[in-house]
């Protein structure tokens, strides 16, 4: 059933999510909005990478959820699109269910799900991009990135971050498919200029308020030869529940030459 | 103990000490066998992560693992309570305990041991005594594009939604009290071995070395005993060849061996009483399956074709040969929401009403295992549906699930609802409801209509 398609690819999406921008110093007044956010979502793919992820779920007491995970993410040949696997270790009642999400720019992703419960593999319908990954605050379509072709896209302003210098895009769905499958009304993202990286985002639901916040955090120069960079520490919150989701990277490996075979059914069927 | 359990237990025992040698084997030669040495083994992916994660980026040199995890054991305690259990026999008020652990050992780089069993008592304040079962336990080994599972395992077949057709190779124990359907699995000695063709395609063998039945409900029908005919030469054999990936998702099968569910046969009297036999005979199935995914709706087919002992459909005690298709479609509605609705088909080959045969003590015999086998009708028609949500960021799950039959009255129902605490406790309440007529299989379970309600703590 897709009510299981919530415990989804995370940590090295994650990093995706966080990961920042080109550092090619650009004139802010020669580029649009949408050369912005194309930059934004083309960098933040590395070409493979190993990571081990702790998600931390608090809610609006304060009562917190821990999942430990083990993920691996690598570019496919055309590289622009991810493939992402996540292992979860703990805690006991997810650990063995993995995760498999092929990227496709071209169509739908795939998405694939091992629960051990089941004994088998099985693709989730992935075009709805709303539901929440493992109960998190972030969005299946937060984490695979929002097609920068889908959207369209304003430079609202200019502000600062984190003592950094930041463009305000603001971008709404092109077509009412698109607010349907991300259940958002319109996107405000804070990219620091030069390096194109997200530093705060901001997103709205279908009834036009305030849905979520996110900040990405010690943000890190992770791929150098390709000015790839990820956020070590990413938060999401839901302020209409106050439901909160911190990812930290605990551990990071990129560019290790990770083998195809993580990412097949095979894989996912092992103990 | 009786020559049919020795036979079992020596067979048991030789798969699982070829198993325990292998491991043992690949553990004292780990050197010789290590990675570096072998490029083959070096082409396969950690199951457990251990990267040494030394380079410029690495956050935090704590490992996260609880010490049980490094040990590879994790398991539970449960308690529940049960209105009804599953034995037909009107056994009410039952509170049940059992205690499970799983043992998930990666030995070394492509070698796994896996273990996964239970104690339980279904009646812990009542007369009956613990029981346990082992679940599985095998090794599984990589090696290059092959892999090698030995041991107890449970084999999954089948893309359609819990009703699966090509699903025959272990079974299942429809008596077990879980709030967790998936959780009735059952494994058997087996070896399995798999060829990967690429990234989305394999070939599986598989040779079953013992055969254990389905374990359903007692028909506990007045005038009727029942004894269990456990065929012995357990000898089952299966290949598969599925692909996962591209637009559709499919396979083909094909299995020769004994029918998880039993045929009924007379085999004489005792008093007034008639004695019968459930007897497990000889089928071929050969299955297929398909999936695919258009828009939010995700649609399945799932078919097989099951040629029994009695080719000519003569025997009023062996089932006939059947079709068995499910056609199912799945929707995604969004915000954790979704449905599937699943229509079931079946057709007898060389149809004859068992309610015909003129002796009284045949007919009833024939009709209860026509009954049982879905063989009452030349054809039968059904409708599953299910729905699931999770709210509170997935801390509460609701799923609901039905079956009914379109010719006759005759329905199951179950909802349920599981809500976690914490990491560590998690509560599931819920209600099985049959009804229906006698002659419909939702109605010989009408006495295992049942609430219940379970605390689950994982460690």
């Amino acid at each position: 059933m897709k009510i299981n398609a919530t415990t989804f690819a995370f940590n090295a999406t994650f990093l995706a999510l966080g990961a920042i921008f080109c550092l090619t110093p650009l004139a802010s007044f020669a580029q649009s909005a949408a050369e912005i956010m194309e930059k934004n979502f083309v960098i933040t793919k590395v070409t493979d990478s190993e990571s081990e992820s702790t998600f931390i779920l608090r809610n609006k007491s304060g009562k917190e959820r821990v999942r430990k995970t083990f993920g691996t993410t690598k570019l496919q040949k055309n590289g622009i699109d991810n493939m992402r696997m996540t292992r979860f270790i703990e805690p006991t009642d997810v650990r063995g269910v993995v995760s498999l999400l092929i990227e496709q720019s071209e169509k739908d992703d795939d998405i694939w799900l091992y629960l051990p419960s089941m004994k088998k593999v099985r693709r989730l319908v992935s075009s709805n991009k709303r539901d929440s990954f493992v109960g998190t605050d972030f969005s299946y379509g937060d984490v695979i990135g929002h097609k920068v072709q889908d959207w369209d896209h304003t430079i609202a302003g200019e502000e600062l971050i984190d003592g950094f210098e930041c463009y305000l895009i603001e971008s709404t769905p092109k077509n009412k498919t698109t607010a349907n499958n991300t259940g958002y009304s319109k996107r405000v993202s804070w990219i620091q200029k030069e390096a194109y990286v997200t530093r705060k985002a901001e997103m709205y639901n279908l009834s036009g308020a305030l849905y979520k916040q996110m900040s990405f955090k010690d943000l890190q120069l992770i791929e150098p030869d390709k000015n790839r960079w990820a956020a070590m520490e990413l938060r999401a919150t839901n302020v209409i529940s106050g439901h909160s989701t911190i990812v930290k990277v605990d551990k990071l490996k990129v560019n290790v030459g990770v083998k195809d075979s993580y990412f097949t059914k095979r894989y996912m069927e092992s103990e | 103990m009786t020559r049919e359990l020795l036979v079992f237990k020596s067979k048991r025992l030789q798969i699982y000490g070829v198993a325990f040698l292998i491991a043992f084997l690949f553990l004292s030669n780990q050197k010789a066998l290590s990675q570096d040495n072998d490029p083959v083994m070096a082409d396969e992916p950690s199951l457990i992560p251990e990267m040494s994660f030394e380079g410029e980026h690495e956050k935090s040199s704590a490992n996260w693992y609880s010490p049980m995890n490094e040990l590879g054991i994790t398991g539970s305690l449960r308690g529940g309570y049960w209105s009804s259990n599953r034995l037909n026999n009107n056994e009410n008020d039952l509170i049940t305990s059992s205690t499970w652990l799983t043992l998930d050992k990666r030995l070394r780089q492509g070698l796994t041991l896996y273990a996964d069993g239970y104690i339980y008592n279904q009646d812990t304040l009542g007369s009956e005594s613990s029981d346990h079962r082992v679940k599985e336990i095998y090794v599984h080994f990589r090696s290059g594009e092959w892999d090698y599972r030995l041991g107890r395992q449970i084999i999954a077949w089948g893309r359609a939604d819990r009703l699966n057709p090509t699903d025959n190779l272990t079974p299942r124990d429809f008596t077990l009290l879980s709030p967790e359907i998936d959780e009735e699995r059952m494994g058997t000695e087996a070896v399995k071995i798999s060829k990967v063709f690429g990234m989305h395609s394999n070939i599986t063998g598989v040779w079953l070395v013992n055969f254990e039945p389905n374990q359903l409900p007692p028909a506990n029908t007045p005038g009727l005993q029942f004894v269990h005919n456990i065929p012995e030469d357990h000898h089952q054999y299966a290949i598969k060849f599925d692909q996962s990936g591209g637009n559709i998702d499919w396979s083909i099968s094909y299995f020769s061996g004994f029918d998880l569910n039993a045929d009924l046969a007379i085999t004489g009297t005792s008093g007034a009483d008639i004695l019968v036999q459930q007897q497990y005979n000889k089928v071929d199935i050969i299955g297929a399956d398909f999936a695919t995914i258009v828009g939010s709706n995700r649609y399945a087919i799932e078919a097989a074709h099951t040629e029994t002992k009695d080719q000519s459909g003569l025997d009023d005690f062996i089932k006939n040969s059947f079709m068995h298709v499910v056609v199912g479609v799945e929707r995604d509605f969004g915000n954790n929401l979704s449905a599937i609705v699943q229509g079931v088909y079946r057709r007898v080959d060389d149809y004859k009403d068992p309610r015909e045969i003129v002796n009284e003590s045949q007919r009833a015999v024939a009709s209860l295992g026509a009954l049982a086998n879905h063989q009452l009708d030349k054809e039968e028609y059904g409708i599953s549906f299910r729905v699931g949500k999770k709210w509170l960021n997935d801390t509460l799950e609701a799923d609901f699930s039905s079956s009914t039959l379109l010719q006759r009255h005759g329905y199951a129902v179950r909802p349920k609802v599981t809500y976690s605490i914490n990491d560590h406790l998690k509560a599931t309440t819920g209600l099985e409801y049959f009804d229906g007529a006698s002659d419909t299989i939702f109605g010989l379970q009408k006495n295992n209509k049942s609430a219940f309600a379970e605390l689950r703590y994982f460690f």
